[in-house]
């Protein structure tokens, strides 16, 4: 584990000298995710000028959903998202190759390599959403506090085990920049809070498509809402589907066959 | 005569491009569409209370949902594609030499090219407004008919293609200055689905924020299509809107050929 965090610290610090000579792009990736949050924030901020609550969420309330979003969504970018989006490149281009045969896990290695500079920037900025969000709702409870972190971790290994998936189907098909997309267009289903959607729905939303698990349950959790199978489901399935996508992906990699040579 | 026969040739071939990649275009187009739509419709669905609600300024239930699933169709139509973007990387690697030697101007070229990914998605994006209207939703106010509200939502239609074509092309003729300029066209998309009234309708906005919106051109996007097809648009004030989206593309035209002209005389491309 310890080797694991040191290989990873270098892997930051080559990723943050290679910003460093590009600058510009560090702050217009910065720029990326400031408008991404303007907009969410925008446009709950016109819906409550006309209604004070939204499926029981009022605008503070909300502002902690959102701000646990955009904390668990610049986790994934700047740990785990550069490198989902480059999955078909290693396989078209054979770089796999090279991660097969380091002495380190291939899951490890594909899916940490890039760390993604400008997003542990973008997470300042989602901590200080969080903030207000919190500073306007009623104050959260000891256990909540406590609770929270863990429910935030679980959200982003429903992210990561969802993006392992893809990546599986993506090794096995070769073409996939269409399948990657699909995990920005689905995961639309976790950017609004679960109860605006059918009870039927919500349950796939919580045991078939985890998306409910990446900010709803969480937010949930802290504003002291989150009943007793929430809190089931947020501690037991992230690291079930987390197992499941990662055996996923490792049982993918068997089928490729390198095209370096 | 001879000009007209190069562009058709072009749109062919831009044709034969754009089909090449129907299959991912039909998936990853389909998907969005009725994945943003369906979230939509569940947030707006929960903002009316499920029917608690009879209606948001003077918004009815049924005129919203047919709002938010034409306004998320308009942007998916008019929004800057491939095309536009490539210019940037062919920028960038000097590939424009092959462009500067043929006996046509680029920006033509790019539209031509452009219009022909767009032609594909047309007619899917009519017959899903069609069906929108006539069978989804057929219980919003309609104080056009059918038939009036579509002839008035295409001209508005191909005036947001050109808008948000000439604002991509203007961004990839940005790399003339700078080596990397897709997070300028990413910056972009994101702002649109906000500022073309795609996530909440304009008239919903502020009454500055709101006044403000009706003098810039991202509301030609998707909030002028889709109102004037949902019945929140009057029609006399159709005229002047056109005039305005006509004078927005006039001056956009205007900026892409300062950037294209200023810009050619820093580009160098060397081998070939």
């Amino acid at each position: 584990m310890l080797f694991r965090l040191r290989l990873w610290g270098l892997f930051l610090a080559q990723a943050l000298s290679r910003e460093m000579e590009y600058r510009l792009h560090l702050w217009l990736s910065f720029c990326i995710d400031v408008v991404w949050y303007a907009v969410q924030i925008g446009l709950f901020e016109v819906i409550y000028l006309h209604t004070p609550t939204v499926a029981g969420w009022s605008r503070a309330e909300m502002a902690v959903f959102l701000g646990t979003l955009f904390v668990v969504d610049a986790l994934n970018m700047a740990l785990f998202s550069t490198n989902f989006w480059r999955i078909p490149q290693y396989v078209l281009t054979g770089e796999l190759d090279f991660f097969l045969l380091r002495p380190v896990s291939p899951f490890f290695l594909v899916f940490l390599r890039y760390p993604n500079v400008a997003s542990f920037l973008n997470l300042a900025l989602a901590l200080t959403v969080l903030g207000y969000g919190v500073s306007l709702a009623p104050p959260p409870s000891v256990w909540a506090v406590l609770a929270y972190p863990v429910f935030l971790v679980h959200g982003l290994l429903c992210m990561v085990s969802f993006q392992a998936l893809i990546g599986a189907i993506a090794i096995r098909i070769l073409a996939a920049e269409g399948i990657q997309q699909t995990f920005h267009i689905l995961y639309q289903f976790g950017m609004k809070p679960d109860s605006i959607y059918t009870p039927l729905l919500r349950r796939v939303l919580l045991y078939l498509f985890p998306m409910g698990l990446v900010a709803s349950v969480p937010a949930q959790v802290l504003l002291g809402k989150a009943g007793v199978e929430l809190v089931a489901a947020g501690l037991v399935l992230p690291p079930l589907f987390l197992a499941v996508s990662r055996r996923a992906f490792l049982h993918a990699l068997r089928f490729y066959t390198g095209a370096s040579a | 005569m001879k000009d007209l026969a190069v562009y058709v040739s072009v749109l062919r071939l831009g044709l034969s491009a754009a089909l090449m990649y129907r299959a991912n275009f039909l998936f990853t187009a389909g998907l969005t569409v009725v994945v943003g739509v369906s979230v939509q419709l569940f947030l707006w669905g929960a903002v009316y209370g499920w029917g608690q609600h009879a209606s948001i300024a003077g918004m009815p239930f049924g005129q919203m949902a047919l709002y938010i699933a034409l306004a998320t169709l308009s942007l998916g139509l008019t929004r800057s594609g491939r095309v536009e973007r490539m210019v940037a990387e062919e920028i960038r690697t000097g590939e424009l030499v092959r462009y500067l030697l043929k006996p046509m101007a680029h920006a033509p070229y790019v539209l031509t090219m452009a219009l022909a990914e767009r032609l594909v998605s047309f007619p899917v994006v009519l017959l899903a407004a069609l069906v929108a209207l006539q069978v989804v939703l057929p219980e919003a106010p309609a104080p056009l008919s059918t038939g009036e509200r579509l002839a008035w939502a295409v001209p508005f239609w191909v005036c947001g293609m050109v808008l948000n074509f000439l604002m991509g092309l203007g961004i990839s003729y940005v790399a003339f200055w700078l080596d990397e300029v897709w997070t300028l066209h990413v910056v972009k998309d994101i702002s649109l689905w906000f500022l073309s009234g795609q996530l909440v309708p304009l008239s919903l906005l502020p009454n500055g924020v709101r006044q403000l919106s009706e003098w810039l051109p991202f509301q030609y996007m998707a909030y002028v299509p889709a109102g004037i097809l949902a019945g929140l648009i009057p029609e006399e004030a159709l005229p002047l809107l056109l005039v305005r989206g006509v004078g927005w593309s006039i001056l956009l035209s205007g900026i892409v050929a300062l950037l294209w002209t200023t810009g050619l005389r820093r580009f160098g491309a060397y081998g070939g």
